[in-house]
């Protein structure tokens, strides 16, 4: 096997390990977890992180009976930093999956002006260079890996980690 | 009838958690056919703001003077329907709000227009020991009426 073959089959294993992951965690319904989510969000607010209590943040859509996602089009830090988000969720057999999602952090003031999380929906043509779970820095064209997590530790990993770093 | 302000079950139970530990009456007051809307989403708040279940009862449960005298401890936030006019009641109501108050807990009075309007001329100790009276709409998910 070429060495470029070996990269490519490791790649795989871990988009393979991704869709594990993903067939394993099961979500609330997609209704309590935009109450999470917003509770989340508003306990921020109560601690000055975010500039005010978003009370229709996020919003569920029904996009069919198996299909919802949660929308998030803007929140504002008292940094002036932004965050959006878009969760897909599947309903199958075992319960509600996370199917894609994208979260993006614009900072406001730093040396890095964006952060952003993204779960493909499925597993890209070439998995080295578009892991299906990546996140970017800035506007770089890099798709560097990222481990799946529930999107309540999404936004807690955002919200409270990134967001309040200085040195970024 | 007066245009009362309007609330959630969202917006309810982050007051009732900014005031917990203090004794708070609200009189919330649904349309006619909202009612298993707004129980289901008033149960689902406290369940994600405050990790507890939500027994909801009927007033009429007052009327049972070991009940209103003793409170049986059901948690901090109690709900109660009013859901039928019972002078009996109201004048109960009327004559122990004092006592209800005194159990430092967070009671949600939960009635309709009619009723709520009848209850606020006939009952005026209760209505002067009320923290509000609130018009209860259900949650929009989709996010309706905007932020």
């Amino acid at each position: 096997m070429s060495w470029e073959d070996e990269l490519q089959s490791l790649a795989r294993d871990r988009e393979d390990e991704y869709q594990s992951s993903i067939s394993q965690m099961v979500l609330e319904h997609p209704g309590t977890l935009r109450k999470q989510l917003r509770h989340y969000l508003a306990e921020q607010a109560n601690r000055g992180t975010l500039k005010k209590t978003y009370d229709n943040v996020p919003r569920l859509v029904t996009i069919d009976e198996r299909l919802q996602e949660l929308v998030c089009e803007d929140v504002e830090f008292q940094s002036d930093s932004r965050l959006s988000f878009k969760i897909k969720l599947e309903f199958d057999q075992r319960g509600w999956l996370v199917r894609q999602f994208k979260f993006d952090l614009l900072l406001a003031g730093r040396s890095i002006n964006r952060v952003s999380i993204h779960l493909n929906p499925v597993a890209g043509y070439d998995p080295l260079k578009v892991p299906r779970c990546h996140f970017h820095i800035g506007n770089g064209e890099a798709h560097i890996p990222f481990p799946i997590m529930s999107p309540r530790l999404m936004l807690h990993l955002l919200c409270e980690h990134i967001e309040s770093d200085p040195e970024l | 009838m007066i245009d009362f302000s309007t609330t959630t079950a969202f917006r309810l139970v982050r007051r009732l958690v900014m005031g917990q530990g203090s004794a708070a009456m609200y009189l919330l007051i649904y349309e006619e056919g909202t009612e298993s809307l707004i129980e289901t989403d008033l149960r689902a708040e406290v369940d994600v703001q405050l990790s507890s279940a939500l027994p909801i009862g009927r007033v009429s449960e007052l009327l049972d003077v070991d009940a209103l005298l003793g409170l049986p401890d059901s948690g901090p936030i109690r709900v109660l329907r009013i859901d039928r006019w019972s002078p009996d009641l109201v004048t109960l109501l009327d004559t122990h709000v004092i006592r209800l108050e005194q159990t430092g807990a967070q009671f949600l009075f939960l009635t309709t227009p009619a009723l709520a309007e009848q209850l606020l001329v006939e009952a005026p100790n209760f209505r002067n020991r009320l923290t509000d009276v609130l018009r209860f709409i259900p949650d929009d998910p989709s996010g309706g009426g905007g932020h």
